[in-house]
């Protein structure tokens, strides 16, 4: 058995000539709760689809609990539960029809547990699907994949339209089910205080690529947003590789850098700032620290021109 | 997932699927301009009338009737004998059936309903319409004849009888021996050629008796075979799809007297009694049969002999519109019918509890047929010898810019409708080239009436018709480019379309050769199968050579590089394990 | 993939229920013809009304057949359901077979009633002598029904897309070209090689569209 629950090899995809993804290696490991991030448009959507196979890939391919994604067999789609984008779920069908379907169709099927959220929830069972609202529909697509005790949960923004305190009891629900053992859970969503809080590894795309896998700490390690003040003007070009922003006011220069090491550090005293202090970040700083995209480029205020974009 | 030439399976499917829906839409359009071409046949040149057909003896030789003097008076009168009305033969060719051949549903239910047949050895019943029914039971092998009767209370009651070799009884039992394979001969009679046993039977089942006739050696040419019989009337004999009608009047005679026409008798040479003289033979004494080369033969039930009388005409085709002496193969014509004539006497009776005796002579018969495609009939009267007196086929007064005169139909229904022609003659061109060349070859193969209702090859087309040309005016090979060039041209400038989106999309060499031969082979459906099953990929420019290429390959197919995508900038810097 | 068939059914249950009434009237008015017949005679009596009634909902049955195909693939494509079932631990491969069994139900549901029908006849009037045999037997009723089935199939080539226009008219069209074909070839042995091959070549063609596509 592998010890990756995901492995993605160089995945393309292109739409009508427009290219999405740009060769991703995603790897997530058995066990854990590995949250996807990026901006809209990214493609976060696009490789959760290829994952389960309702998407085909323009090139490279995915093995997923140890299938080919593009064909995966009953056996391992039992053990898969999902949570799409827009909680796709067919709208005339009543709640009790779509859990009828789901209970027939599942590998397995917890009745209880299905109760239980259904009835914290207060999903009404007679209702049609087009007429919950978006909320309800949230919980309703919860609790139907989380009923089948998948070992591997997909969700796709699945917190989208929830309140906070649904969100909450999620986010419970979740840490409950990681609970049990070999679970593994691929979520990615927009509410980073939430994947903060769930996440063990944390995967950011940007422009096509994969530019953040790592472990939620070590990129918090790794991703350093350094305040530096000098007795002059900043130098222009600093020669420290990695740097993923760099903002100029005056004599200060605010520089975010990744895989910050001591190199980096001896490199930077070269200039000798007048002080350097870290600025902490939260992971939704990081996030948008790191998918800026080249247009947000760094400007000197005083100059009134943008100095670099990386 | 390889995409680059597709699944093979997907692309036969959909060559399936759009061969079929094309052919359909295809077939629609020839059938509409067959109907135009056949309705726009003038109705004298849909028929020939013949006065006198030449039969009875006394008359004079056969002769074509003039249509003004047929139309005045309905009959033609000769002048020096005006109280006389000689025999007469009429045959028509009947346009609607000529085009319902093309109706494969009709002409299976009308098989089933018309009695004798053997239509792809799934029938084995004929029926009389009045005296109760006839059928062939292939698991005992026996002919059963059902009488339908009706007891004091008007109450139906059927009663029926089993035929073997060996007798006939009410109940079926093994003593009675089996029929093999039974066709039967004779419309409205019980007279059988089993196909297997080459042996003649005449079975009366008002007599109970079964009468064995002559034996036919294995290969014999004689063998008779099935597709005989008209609809209503019984001393006919024809293909069952009734594309022809004939009639034959006989000679009359007016009384003054009584004021009216009545038959004329007359005396046959050697004899001193005085006949009537018949369209068929209702005593059943001379039955002709057809063998699967086109001859006639007259089957004598009486001295149980077989002796030819004749043999189907062939008619003209487009190609060949010169009067010839060709046998018709049946499977080559769309119809045929043929009605013999005879002179009956009947005998004094011994006493009067005897049914009566007749004394039957056989005079010869009238033979019509329809060519394949429908456009031309031939008309064929032998003397009781076989000889053959008259020869005709159905002509049409063409005025063109240069000459004027009698034309064979066969050529000048397409004349004198462009319109329809230059159609169809497109249409045709439609099917595919190595369907076409096909027709061209094996035209002949298909049974003239299924050719009408081919989807695929068409034996009935132009280049069909110039397959089965064995005449000497022209070189047929030579020919035949110039009736498949729009064909040709069509699929060749598509083939030329199919390889230049092939390699704009980077097909491999080896699919790109096929579709370019399967294009050319069969035209506008593989390029309809092409449109379909090409890869969808949306192209997108190669950075390094500037031309569009595929995104699902891993390198660009005209330089060989590797992908670059310029419009995603991602950063320097990864934050990975 | 019984709950999938079943599914399908519920879905599409709008053709499944004219579909019977059709046949349920056609058969009804040949029985009814066949005991109280305009000839009064049982030997010789022609269903006329009964028949010209089935000329008439020919037509329009197999077109229904061909609009179902289209329409269950139109609906999932809109409604995206296959990719919620292919999400639970069902194939492509099932889903697809359900679909088409129960577009061969609909079709049997047209044509059961009406054999049935005739079956009854001819346990009353005895064979082997009908006159009208050629109508009903069974070799008029399985080529009308394969071609029913390749309606259907034709149907579901034309379903796959979004505009809702399309596969009707496409579908509309494409069952007016294939129903001739019955017309044209008869009833024997090359009516049932053109529609055996037809309905082939038709579900290979949707299977690998529906196998290949996105959901």
């Amino acid at each position: 058995m592998s010890e990756y629950a995901i492995q993605t090899e160089n995945i393309v995809k292109y739409f009508d000539g427009r290219c999405v993804l740009d060769g991703i290696n995603l790897k997530v490991p058995q066990g854990g709760i590995y949250g996807l991030l990026g901006r809209n448009g990214a493609g976060k959507t696009t490789i959760i689809r290829i994952l389960l196979g309702l998407e085909p890939a323009t090139r490279g391919g995915a093995i997923v609990l140890g299938a080919s994604s593009w064909q995966l067999p009953v056996s391992v789609l039992g053990q898969i539960g999902y949570v799409a984008e827009g909680h796709n779920l067919i709208p005339n069908y009543s709640v009790h029809r779509i859990a009828d379907l789901y209970r027939n169709l599942s590998a397995k099927w917890n009745e209880q547990f299905f109760r239980r959220l259904i009835e914290t929830f207060r999903l009404p069972m007679e209702r049609k699907v087009s007429q919950l609202s978006r909320g309800m529909k949230a919980q309703l697509n919860l609790s139907l994949a989380m009923a089948t005790e998948p070992k591997l949960l997909i969700l796709d923004d699945p917190t989208l339209g929830l309140d906070t305190v649904a969100r909450r009891q999620f986010l419970e629900l979740a840490v409950e089910l990681i609970s049990q053992d070999g679970r593994t859970i691929l979520f990615s969503s927009h509410i980073l205080s939430d994947v903060e809080r769930l996440a063990d590894r944390i995967g950011i795309l940007r422009a096509g690529k994969l530019v953040v896998d790592c472990e939620m700490e070590e990129l918090k390690k790794r991703a350093r947003k350094l305040r530096l003040i000098f007795d002059d003007q900043p130098p222009r070009e600093l020669p420290i590789t990695d740097i993923i922003a760099e903002k100029r006011q005056g004599r200060e220069l605010i520089l975010t850098v990744a895989n910050w090491n001591e190199t980096k550090q001896t490199f930077l005293n070269v200039f000798k700032p007048a002080s350097c202090t870290e600025i902490p970040m939260t992971l939704e700083e990081i996030f948008i620290e790191c998918t800026a995209s080249g247009t947000d480029a760094a400007v000197d205020y005083e100059q009134g021109e943008p100095i670099c974009s990386h | 997932m390889n995409k680059q030439t597709g699944n093979p399976i997907n692309i036969m499917a959909t060559g399936l699927i759009v061969m079929v829906l094309l052919s359909l839409v295809l077939f629609c359009g020839r059938f509409f301009c067959n109907t135009h071409l056949i309705y726009n046949m003038p109705l004298d040149s849909s028929r020939v009338i013949l006065s006198t057909s030449g039969l009875i003896p006394g008359e004079p030789a056969p002769k074509r009737v003039v249509e003004e003097e047929f139309i005045r008076y309905g009959h033609v009168i000769d002048q020096n004998e005006p109280n006389f009305r000689y025999s007469m033969v009429r045959v028509y060719i009947e346009k609607y059936n000529v085009l319902f051949s093309a109706i494969g549903a009709l002409q299976d239910i009308t098989a089933e309903m018309a009695p004798c047949h053997d239509v792809n050895e799934r029938v084995c019943y004929w029926s009389y319409e009045n005296s109760g029914d006839l059928c062939f039971d292939k698991r005992t092998g026996l002919i059963i004849r059902r009488y339908k009767l009706s007891d004091p209370n008007n109450k139906s009651l059927f009663v029926d009888y089993f035929a073997g070799p060996n007798g006939i009884s009410n109940t079926a039992t093994p003593s009675l021996g089996r029929f093999y394979d039974p066709i039967l001969i004779g419309s409205y009679s019980t007279d059988f050629y089993d196909k297997k046993t080459h042996c003649f039977y005449a079975i009366d089942f008002d007599k109970r008796e079964v009468n064995k006739g002559p034996q036919l050696l294995q290969g014999d040419g004689r063998e008779p075979i099935a597709n005989q019989g008209g609809g209503g009337l019984w001393w006919l004999y024809g293909v069952y799809n009734e594309v022809l009608s004939i009639s034959w009047s006989e000679p009359e005679i007016f009384h003054a007297e009584k004021d009216k026409w009545e038959p004329r008798r007359g005396f046959l040479p050697g004899e001193k009694e005085d006949y009537g003289f018949n369209e068929g033979d209702w005593t059943r004494t001379y039955i002709p049969v057809l063998d699967k080369t086109g001859r006639i033969h007259i089957y004598n039930t009486k001295e149980q002999s077989l002796t030819q009388c004749g043999y189907l005409p062939a008619p003209h085709s487009l190609f060949e519109s010169e009067q010839q002496n060709e046998i018709a193969n049946p499977r080559n014509v769309l119809g045929y019918i043929f009605c013999p004539v005879t002179a009956i006497r009947r005998l004094p009776a011994d006493t009067n509890k005897l049914p009566p005796r007749f004394d039957v002579k056989y005079l010869g018969v009238c033979v019509a047929c329809v060519s394949r495609e429908g456009t031309a009939m031939a008309v064929a009267v032998f003397d009781p010898n076989g000889k053959l007196i008259y020869r005709g086929d159905t002509q049409t007064n063409m005025v063109t810019s240069t000459s004027s005169g009698m034309v064979s139909t066969a050529s000048a229904v397409y004349s004198k409708s462009p319109i329809a022609t230059t159609t169809l003659f497109l249409l045709e061109n439609l099917q595919p080239p190595v369907f076409e060349i096909t027709s061209y070859l094996c035209g002949d193969c298909i049974e003239a009436s299924a050719g009408h209702r081919a989807l695929f090859i068409l034996p009935n087309s132009f280049v069909g018709m110039l397959g089965r040309y064995n005449g000497t005016k022209f070189d047929k090979e030579l020919f035949l480019p110039l009736l498949m060039g729009p064909s040709l041209i069509l699929s060749i400038w598509l083939a030329f379309r199919v390889r230049k989106d092939a390699k704009i999309l980077g097909l491999s060499g080896t699919a790109k050769k096929w579709w370019t031969v399967g294009t050319i082979a069969f035209g506008l459906p593989a390029y309809i199968t092409y449109r379909l099953t090409r890869p969808k990929e949306t192209l997108v420019t190669c950075q390094n050579c500037g031309s569009m290429r595929r995104p699902d390959m891993e390198i660009c197919h005209r330089c060989g590089s590797k992908w670059e995508v310029p419009e995603l900038t991602p950063p320097n810097w990864r934050i990975c394990d | 993939m019984f709950t999938l068939i079943i599914r399908e059914i519920e879905d599409n249950r709008i053709f499944f229920i004219a579909a019977a009434i059709l046949a349920v009237i056609f058969s009804a008015s040949f029985i009814y013809e066949q005991f109280y017949g305009i000839e009064g005679d049982e030997h010789v009596t022609v269903p006329a009304v009964t028949i010209s009634f089935g000329i008439m909902i020919a037509i329009p049955l197999t077109v229904a057949f061909c609009g179902m195909g289209a329409s269950q693939m139109y609906w999932d494509k809109t409604k995206k359901i296959s990719a919620l079932l292919a999400t639970l631990a069902v194939t492509r491969r099932h889903i697809f077979i359900a679909r088409v069994i129960a577009g061969f139900l609909l079709v049997l549901i047209g044509f059961i009633p009406i054999a049935e029908a005739i079956i009854m006849i001819f346990s009353k009037v005895g064979m082997p002598f009908p006159s009208i045999r050629g109508w009903l037997s069974f070799e008029v009723m399985i080529p009308s029904l394969l071609l029913g089935f390749a309606c259907y199939c034709v149907g579901l080539q034309a379903g796959w897309t979004s505009n809702r226009v399309t596969p009707t008219l496409v579908a509309l069209g494409l069952s007016v070209i294939l129903i001739p074909v019955i017309l044209i070839k008869g009833f024997g042995w090359e009516i049932y090689a053109v529609l055996v091959l037809l309905i082939a070549a038709c579900l290979i063609r949707a299977w690998y569209k529906f196998s290949t596509a996105a959901l």
